[in-house]
């Protein structure tokens, strides 16, 4: 069953067609990845799949439902949750607190709760929470650390361990290599093999090509704003039009 | 375990300071209190700049010295009318305002106070506009043996204690509204937005609730304001006062706990000292007070307190 | 056509304050609220220098320009420099505060009592179909013209005015190319402290004024440029004329009580319906 179905989506920014009827689908379970060089639309697309930007024109489908017209908070809710590409975390706030934040949805909330506060059962079941997602990214050492003197791959694995908070069923991550070395790319490549295994499916948006044909299930190749291939790594490399894109004219012999 | 002490150092100020002018001052405090600690809710809570405070406040002032003079209602359900209509207007300006970018509400909530300080210098027919609204009447409470007048010319006694026990109970409110789940979403909100929509949080419509609760407690101090002085002219509700009350969350320092009662205390103490020497000079030190506050101490005499004590930690 | 003829004079002064207020915020990205003061200030120097020192009234423009210039390159030393890091909200606010300090301190050197310059042309006026209008309105407009012209090629022909040009568009890019932005900053303020205190003693002969004028004439302006686009000059001048307008049918048509309102009305219009202003850039959301 697929989780997420992008059918014929379009945007338009004045004349300007960023994303061009756009169509692919994301499988359960599977590791998608979202390619293409700077200007091909992926972070328009990006946006428009998670509800930050509205499409001129087409669907999208997700878990079975329509999302096309909600918001961002919404779309988090039904657990599509999505990374950012500058890193993004609650600066001033602990990376205890960080995650916990994270944890929004999880927090009973009414009036009761409100004036009262949780109760106790209610308050060790999210520290819990917080706890076991602490420890599945291996940031519990520093928890109590503000999250703006973390180590940069620290803080990227920080903002991954708040969206795991809001318990996503499909989790977009924006960039999550950006100006980070070999290893640790494939610290936070394990990583997001990690998620996967726990049962969330992952999409990723990246430049390094490499990388997301390693790891991917599966990719879908954007150029213009339009979809230029679709499918396993291996059938990507072997694209014709891929190659021409990126290599130039297929050489004789 | 402090906001006891505090709380019974507070109750037994009136006793200690027996001049007519030092209580006089001791009700100033406490509503400012509530107007410092609702601004608070905005400004350390959830980011929100708002320099149009005064203004929700002189709506509530004016809403329930009215209802009482035309014996439209008494005290006790003007005193909620009041809110209830500073809340209304927080919610018609807040709900299109908080929809754009900060800097943008920031200006319309300035602008806001500005139209509403006009509102009452022009609706003469209603307020009486420049000439002032004299004779509101007495605040009441209807008791068991018959019905107590606040009379403020009298003692002011009894009206301290009536608004420190709202100052009390908004500190209150508010401690309860900055924990658990609303305070979390404000400080997502405060700290980065769009990383608060994108794990869920419904980011307008909790800054919204958060500036129409504000809105209402200065309303109610508003209202507060109104039966002790018995007086009420639009010079009250302008954008200076807007920005004292600003001044006094940033000296006391925005999101701390104690930040709101410190702030008041000081600077109401300070402005009463230096305008007895000259009301213009007071003004000016004021000026010069505010600037150097931001440039030097923008987390506040709290907050630099706290920040120490860490470093020390 | 009466209208016109009054939009176009308070539309003047109106876009003199304007000007200097969009100029700095283009430039500084600071909501230089100080200005209103030195608007009051520019009335009272000149004042000063004709009822006290008897210097002509046609002199005591450019001294007023020239002291009120050097006020404000002070505000801009004194604190918004220092400031500089500071963000927006926090500049604004401390504007407000030179506002009052300068508000009250000329409160306390000057005194509450209402003043009044007597012009130079008397009460003469000219009559153009049914309407009125006097000589002194016909100065006014007469030299913001000239002062928007001399402004106009101060930014397109010096080199200190490009930079100006160049610093409001990309500050980091100016920098890189060797334009020294604290001295384009100083000339920035100087430059809107000319024309805010030109504007004052512009307006000083017309009614009485005292230390308050800067008030409300400042949030009226500021409500201009954001209409207008902050940091248009063409939204400045556009905004203040159309603003003028509408406050004198305001005036005419409703009831005068609500003419100041109708500055602010549009603003909160043009900040929901369309928030970069007339002639802003779109600003990303």
């Amino acid at each position: 069953m697929p989780v997420l179905e992008v059918e014929g989506v379009t945007r338009f920014f004045g004349g300007f067609r960023a994303v061009g009827d756009l169509s692919f689908v994301v499988q359960d379970g599977e590791i998608l990845g979202l390619v293409g060089p700077n200007g091909a639309g992926k972070t328009t697309a990006f946006n428009l799949i998670t509800g930050f930007l509205a499409p001129t024109a087409g669907r999208i489908r997700f878990a079975g439902g329509d999302v096309t017209a909600l918001p961002p908070h919404e779309r988090a809710r039904r657990g599509l949750v999505r990374t950012f590409q500058n890193t993004k975390v609650f600066a001033r706030l602990s990376v205890e607190e960080n995650v916990r934040a994270g944890c929004f949805l999880r927090i009973p909330g009414g009036i009761r709760r409100t004036l009262a506060g949780l109760s106790r059962r209610e308050d060790a079941a999210l520290r819990a929470h917080v706890d076991e997602l602490l420890d599945f990214t291996g940031l519990a050492a520093q928890r109590r650390k503000p999250a703006e003197d973390l180590a940069y791959g620290d803080q990227r694995t920080l903002e991954i361990a708040i969206a795991l908070g809001a318990q996503p069923r499909l989790l977009l991550l924006d960039e999550p290599f950006a100006g980070m070395s070999h290893g640790e790319a494939d610290r936070c490549m394990t990583l997001i093999h990690r998620v996967r295994e726990s049962g969330v499916t992952v999409v990723l948006v990246d430049h390094h090509m490499a990388t997301l044909m390693r790891h991917c299930h599966r990719l879908v190749v954007l150029h213009h704003g339009e979809k230029l291939a679709e499918g396993a790594p291996a059938e990507i490399q072997r694209h014709p039009k891929v190659i021409e894109t990126y290599l130039g004219r297929v050489a004789d012999a | 375990m402090t906001a006891l002490l505090a709380l019974a150092a507070a109750a037994a100020a009136p006793f200690v300071f027996t001049s007519v002018a030092h209580q006089s001052l001791l009700v100033l405090i406490a509503i400012n209190v509530i107007l410092v600690a609702s601004l608070d809710l905005l400004m350390g809570a959830a980011g929100l700049l708002s320099l149009g405070h005064a203004g929700f406040m002189g709506i509530g002032a004016y809403t329930s010295a009215l209802l009482v003079f035309h014996r439209i209602a008494p005290f006790v359900l003007a005193l909620p009318a009041a809110a209830l209509a500073a809340a209304t207007a927080g919610l018609f300006i807040g709900y299109p305002s908080l929809r754009l970018r900060h800097h943008y509400f920031v200006l319309v909530t300035f602008i806001s106070g500005i139209i509403l300080t006009l509102l009452f210098t022009s609706l003469v027919g209603v307020t009486r506009g420049p000439m002032g609204l004299p004779g509101i009447p007495f605040a009441t409470l209807p008791l068991p043996g018959g019905v107590y007048t606040f009379n403020t010319f009298q003692s002011k006694v009894a009206y301290y204690f009536l608004a420190l026990g709202l100052a009390a109970g908004t500190l209150w409110l508010r401690g309860r509204l900055m924990r658990g789940r609303l305070g979390v979403a404000l400080a997502m909100i405060r700290e980065d937005e769009d990383l608060a929509m994108a794990v869920g949080v419904n980011t307008h419509a909790t800054k919204v609730l958060i500036f129409v609760v504000s809105t209402g407690l200065a309303g109610m101090a508003g209202s507060l304001y109104a039966h002790y002085t018995t007086f009420l002219s639009p010079e009250t509700f302008t954008f200076v006062d807007s920005f004292n009350l600003f001044v006094m969350n940033m000296l006391g320092g925005a999101g701390t706990a104690a930040g709101p009662v410190v702030g008041p205390v000081i600077l109401t103490v300070v402005r009463d000292a230096l305008r007895s020497i000259s009301p213009v000079l007071a003004e000016i030190a004021f000026g010069v007070f505010l600037i150097a506050v931001i440039a030097f101490l923008p987390a506040g005499l709290v907050g630099a307190l706290q920040a120490r004590r860490r470093r020390e930690a | 056509m009466q209208f016109l003829i009054n939009a176009t004079f308070i539309g003047s002064v109106y876009g003199l304050v304007a000007l200097g207020l969009t100029l700095i915020f283009g430039v500084m990205q600071v909501a230089d609220f100080a200005q209103g003061a030195l608007y009051m200030l520019g009335a009272y120097v000149s004042f000063y220098l004709t009822n006290l020192a008897g210097l002509n009234y046609f002199l005591s423009l450019p001294a007023a320009m020239a002291a009120i210039a050097g006020v404000a390159v002070v505000n801009h030393l004194a604190v918004y420099r220092p400031l500089r890091r500071a963000g927006g909200a926090t500049t604004f606010v401390a504007a407000l505060g030179i506002l009052l300090i300068l508000q009250n301190g000329a409160l306390w050197a000057f005194g509450a009592d209402y003043r009044l310059i007597r012009s130079p042309f008397g009460d003469a006026k000219v009559l153009l179909g049914d309407s009125v209008i006097t000589y002194h309105q016909l100065f006014i407009i007469g030299t913001t013209a000239l002062l928007i012209l001399a402004v106009w090629l101060f930014l397109q022909r010096t080199r200190v005015g490009k930079g100006l040009r160049a610093m409001s568009q990309n500050r980091d890019a100016a920098a890189l190319v060797g334009i020294n932005p604290d001295r384009v900053a100083a000339v920035t303020f100087a430059l809107a402290g000319a024309l805010a205190g030109v504007a004052g003693a512009l307006v000083s002969p017309l009614r009485a004024f005292d230390p308050h004028i800067g008030a409300l004439v400042i949030l009226k302006s500021f409500a201009i440029v954001i209409f207008g686009g902050m940091g248009s000059i063409s939204g400045a001048l556009l905004g203040a004329f159309l603003v003028a307008l509408a406050e004198t049918m305001t005036a005419a048509y409703l009831a005068a009580e609500y003419a100041d309102l109708i500055a602010f009305v549009l603003m909160i219009v043009v900040l929901f319906l369309r928030p970069q202003g007339l002639r802003g850039r779109p600003v990303a959301l």
